[in-house]
């Protein structure tokens, strides 16, 4: 149940096949409105799978996806993001030929009806802390800049739910605390976020409430204690 | 927010004047027609090919049903000329829609299934047991209704439409999420843009330019033949124009066709196999060393390109 | 009656020959996916090969076979090391390379009308006998059947090299992985250099046998036989090569009935089957277990 009385995100019983291969083979999850839900889960669990299906990025092939109390299962991604969900990618994809600011341009414009459209993409890129290099070509970026820029966009569509998907691998110790810093002043917009990480730790300094997944399917929801208790987490994490 | 088309007008006005003040100085009317046209055609194929990457092998399609409808219109519902011109923009615009599902295909896949559809319409149109309305192979005749200096205006107006429509995308929010598409579709659509109706809008558009530029050439030339008006040289001239000059910008396509298509005129039109020797050889070169055309060395020497 | 079995045994004869035809260019998609688009104009210079040699030295086609190979290798091994290696690392290598080698098909094009004038050549169909064979009660003339066989005999080459040649086996790694097979020691450019002018060579056997199936040979008559052929391999299966005999043979039979029943709307069967394969079974009609022979 929410603190808050309201669900935002509810999935239930999603399957996802590749030919044969069931990626999602029946995952459920939920997300209130303006919290943190921390997605772990081994290699190939199928974490990045949930992100691309719920974003309409892939198709899904069975069970229900629910935002804001209307089905958004099988709709195309602009419409998803209209909706209000956005997210990002584990490799950042930017315009390469854009400039940061015309990719922000972009999502701002389309993205989302409301607003000051100056406005928007002058605090995306504030948030987080691009502003500086506006004017440059994203093809020039650094893969964390590139990272930021992608979570820039995605802010410019004004989103009521982020699903961000593992922005701390490949940054150093350093930027992870100062990106872990930032989701939180994200989430103090009032935005929920998935947050998926193959990395614990990283989830324990933004939420207590995290998901495990394995083999397409859930295995465990709780705090990070409980998940280092529970003897299938481990053995999933550790190997057998 | 309208400065930033000052630029792009400069360059449409500039071609206006030259297409009005020339007849003056320079009588063989249909060359500089001829030019008009490939101008327009150049513009229409890069809407759809400067913008969104797919690269339209079948182009001509749309010039061939632009020149069908337009004339059938004129010879069987006895509208206006100018009116014909209209419907066969609407007849080609029709002929993209149902190739719509092309768009499916990425890449090479849609050229060449885009070449097929162009080949198939021909077939259709020069068959003879439609002879009724297309009157097959034998051609078409509008001498009844021939104006050379009505048609000259018309093209150049369609010509003016098109570099418009070029010049908006340049400079639009709207252009700027047809690059966006081209470049990643995943992206694109993330930014909330619908990626299946934008692409489709800019199928039509390039559809309905080439469309209006087939009837006004049907007009022009009032004897046609569907051999004529489907031939794979128009989408082979358009693409060779616009690979040389340049995607996605006013100025490339316009200089692509302004200096190849006059020195097709001046040297090779009595052996037009030594153009296609040229060309042939200039694609070649082009995809090795130049890939982005000639205004790309302008942008690399930071030079702002309409 | 008659008609009926007449237009199957010619449509699966023609049919054999157009996975001919459809051949090398999935030959070489297979191994560079790249799509030759000047396909067609190698096949007319094949066609254009044998009717020169016929015509000055009054060479049978058959013996024109070892002449095209020699010379297809010889200028397809410089064309690969010319413009592939730099296309496989642009940008882009699937659409540059569709529009270079449209390039070229306007270069070969040019310069067969300079060579030979912008007119149609054919070779008579008798050079194999004017005699005719019977197949169940049904007469063809010879020049299919031999035509029949050297489409057969091309196919089983194509087999044994892929099947039971050391260089066939490197090749099924490169068309399988490029990326993985470099890994693995296989020199990529020396197989990709060979199988590219074996497509080549391929195309123009195929263009020395077309003056029986398709007729006369005219300069401009690539990019029909490019769609064409791209019709075909599409309908086999995309970089499967033994897959193409499968979409000629559907092609041939089909075209076949069209010509014997509907005849002025035969031509065009393959832009319609090329777009319907396209939109509706993009795969291929071979599927996912030919794939990779």
């Amino acid at each position: 149940m929410c603190p808050n009385g309201k669900k935002l995100l509810k999935v239930e019983g999603l399957v996802k096949k590749f030919g044969g291969f069931r990626a999602l083979n029946g995952v459920s999850i939920d997300v209130c409105q303006g919290r943190i839900v921390g997605l772990a889960g081994p290699n190939g669990s199928g974490k990045t799978t949930l992100i691309n299906v719920i974003s309409g990025v892939y198709r899904p092939d069975g069970g229900s996806i629910e935002f804001d109390g209307c089905s958004i299962y099988k709709l195309p991604s602009h419409k998803i993001v209209h909706l209000g969900v956005n997210r990002t990618f584990q490799v950042p994809k930017p315009l390469s030929g854009l400039t940061v600011w015309e990719n922000v341009l972009l999502a701002a414009v389309y993205g989302s009806a409301e607003g000051d459209k100056q406005q928007t993409i002058r605090d995306s890129l504030e948030i987080v802390d691009l502003s500086a290099i506006k004017d440059a070509i994203s093809a020039g970026l650094t893969f964390a800049q590139q990272k930021l820029l992608g979570l820039a966009t995605a802010l410019a569509t004004k989103p009521k739910l982020l699903l961000v998907d593992e922005i701390a691998a490949g940054l150093s110790h350093q930027e992870l605390l100062w990106i872990a810093e930032m989701l939180q002043r994200i989430q103090q917009t009032g935005i929920a976020m998935i947050v998926v990480e193959h990395h614990l730790g990283f989830i324990d300094t933004l939420t207590s409430d995290v998901v495990v997944m394995n083999a397409g399917a859930n295995l465990f929801r709780g705090s990070i204690n409980e998940a280092a208790q529970n003897e299938e987490v481990v053995e999933v994490f550790l190997g057998r | 927010m309208l400065k930033k088309y000052f630029p792009s007008l400069g360059v449409i006005l500039a071609i206006v004047a030259i297409f009005i003040g020339l007849p003056h100085f320079y009588d063989n009317q249909s060359f500089l027609f001829n030019l008009m046209l490939y101008l327009a055609l150049a513009e229409g194929l890069n809407i759809i090919y400067g913008f969104t990457g797919y690269l339209p092998f079948g182009y001509v399609g749309f010039f061939g049903a632009g020149a069908y409808g337009g004339a059938i219109a004129i010879t069987l519902l006895h509208i206006s000329p100018l009116l014909g011109v209209l419907v066969g923009g609407v007849v080609a615009v029709l002929t993209g829609v149902i190739l719509i599902p092309l768009l499916r295909l990425s890449g090479a896949y849609f050229a060449i299934a885009n070449l097929a559809a162009s080949q198939a319409l021909y077939l259709v149109v020069a068959n003879p047991s439609l002879e009724k309305i297309t009157q097959g192979p034998y051609g078409i005749d509008l001498s009844s209704v021939y104006n050379a200096n009505a048609g000259y205006f018309a093209m150049l107006g369609v010509l003016v439409f098109a570099m418009a429509l070029v010049a908006y995308l340049r400079n639009s929010n709207f252009g700027l999420s047809l690059l966006a598409i081209k470049e990643d579709r995943v992206t694109a659509s993330l930014a909330g843009v619908n990626v299946i109706r934008a692409r489709s809008i800019a199928w039509m558009l390039s559809a309905f330019v080439a469309g209006m530029s087939g009837a006004v050439f049907g007009w022009y030339t009032a004897v046609f033949y569907p051999s004529t008006v489907f031939s794979l040289d128009v989408s082979v001239f358009t693409i060779v124009f616009v690979l040389f000059g340049g995607i996605a910008s006013v100025a490339g396509p316009l200089i692509g066709a302004l200096i190849l298509y006059s020195m097709y005129n001046f040297i090779g039109i009595s052996t037009p196999q030594y153009f296609q020797l040229f060309y042939g050889l200039l694609i070649v070169l082009l995809v090795l060393f130049l890939p982005d055309g000639v205004v790309s060395l302008l942008k690399k020497g930071k030079v702002y390109v309409p | 009656m008659n008609l009926f079995a007449y237009t199957i045994l010619a449509g699966i004869m023609y049919g054999i020959f157009f996975g001919l035809v459809g051949l090398g260019l999935n030959i070489i998609f297979g191994v560079l996916k790249m799509i030759n688009l000047a396909h067609g104009d190698f096949i007319m210079l094949g066609s254009f090969l044998a009717f020169w040699l016929y015509d000055l030295l009054g060479f049978n086609p058959l013996l024109v076979i070892p002449v095209a190979v020699v010379v297809f290798f010889l200028v397809g091994v410089p064309l690969y090391y010319l413009f592939v290696p730099r296309l496989l690392k642009s940008k882009d290598p699937e659409m540059l390379s569709f529009i270079l080698f449209f390039g070229v098909s306007q270069v070969i094009e040019a310069v067969i009308i300079f060579s030979f004038g912008n007119n149609q050549r054919s070779i008579p169909s008798n050079v194999f006998g004017a005699a005719g064979f019977d197949i169940f009660g049904q007469r063809f003339p010879s020049a299919w059947l031999v035509t029949t066989l050297v489409s057969l005999a091309a196919f089983a080459f194509v087999y044994w090299y892929l099947h039971h040649t050391r260089m066939g086996y490197a090749t099924r790694a490169v068309m399988a992985n490029r990326d993985e097979a470099m890994m693995s020691g296989i020199d990529v450019d020396r197989i990709s250099a060979f199988v590219f002018s074996m497509g080549l060579a391929l195309a123009a056997i195929a263009g020395v046998f077309s003056f029986f199936i398709i007729g006369a040979a005219s300069p401009s008559m690539g990019p029909e036989l490019t769609t064409l052929s791209f019709a075909i391999i599409v309908l086999g299966s995309l970089g499967s090569p033994l897959g193409t005999v499968l979409g000629g043979l559907i092609y041939g039979v089909a075209i076949m009935f069209m010509q014997s029943y509907f005849s002025s709307w035969a031509d065009i069967l393959p832009y319609i089957l090329l777009i319907a394969v396209m939109l509706f079974k993009p795969e291929g009609l071979v599927g996912k277990a030919a794939r990779s022979a």
